[in-house]
């Protein structure tokens, strides 16, 4: 099973901590991305999810290869979810199992931070009234800088500072 | 097809002809679409017989054709899956990617 992919199906948390299961690590981290019922105070309906597929794997491999370089982590899984989600599904899962927690926090931080800004997947908000729309990157600038460089950029209220370091 | 608003990179001289008179090369791109583009164009995807050189210029002339929102400069453009210059040579049979601004997570 490749460590990051992207999902048609429902994404069940329990299984994929399974497949993370590691008598050696001693932490183990997870992130859950749901669907929210409000945003820029619209009342929110639902979340359509659509990924490019190829490119969006070929990312995702590279940023789980970088976040096992830069912490001392044991295993580490992504799925992002695409199609139409309802309230409180989970469109993206992000697991780290580390011997020590510290790594597992920052990996997992980093993984999600940088699966935001540099995998291609696209999201539409239906809202309760009005029209639905496609969901901007926080800046344009944000999107330019995505692909390619250190950018840490995320979509995040709070700021990504991840510590490269294990322990 | 006519390239109405040929770019200036898809204009330059001297490329090589692929079968075509004249050095003019007709080839067939696949090309896909995402989200806004994908709407706008009524199709995730569709094969193109162009004479464009570029990801660029056929851009452009897609852009004319399904009347496009959204500028180039607001895209990234991939070739078989790997994102590249938009002054990239295209060759027939190629599969090429419009993204759009994205937002996941």
């Amino acid at each position: 099973m490749p460590a990051f992919r992207i999902s048609f199906g429902r994404i069940d948390p329990e299984v994929l901590s399974r497949e993370l299961a590691d008598d050696r690590a001693g932490g183990f981290v997870s992130f859950e991305g749901r669907v929210r019922s409000r945003t820029g105070g619209r009342k929110i309906r639902a979340l359509e999810y659509e990924a490019y597929g190829e490119l969006a794997a070929k990312e995702g491999r590279r940023i789980m290869s970088e976040a096992r370089r830069r912490f001392a982590i044991r295993g580490a899984a992504c799925v992002h979810r695409v199609g139409r989600l309802r309230l409180g599904e989970i469109a993206v899962w992000v697991g780290v199992a580390a011997e020590h927690r510290d790594a597992a926090f920052g990996a997992c931080r980093y993984i999600i931070d940088q699966v935001k800004a540099r995998v291609p997947i696209w999201k539409k908000e239906h809202p309760a009234a009005g029209p639905s729309r496609w969901v901007k990157p926080v800046s344009a600038a944000e999107t330019s800088a995505a692909f390619g460089e250190k950018g840490k950029t995320c979509g995040c209220s709070q700021s990504a500072r991840v510590h490269p370091r294990g322990r | 097809m006519t390239n109405r608003r040929q770019q200036p990179a898809a204009a330059r001289e001297g490329r090589p002809g692929r079968g075509g008179p004249r050095g003019i090369s007709r080839k067939r791109v696949y090309v896909r679409y995402f989200a806004t583009l994908r709407e706008q164009a009524r199709c995730a995807g569709e094969t193109i017989a162009t004479e464009t050189d570029t990801p660029a210029a056929l851009y452009e002339e897609l852009r004319a054709r399904h009347g496009f929102s959204v500028d180039a400069q607001r895209l990234k453009v991939a070739i078989n899956d790997d994102l590249t210059a938009w002054d990239a040579p295209l060759a027939g049979g190629d599969h090429v990617a419009f993204i759009p601004p994205f937002a996941g997570g």
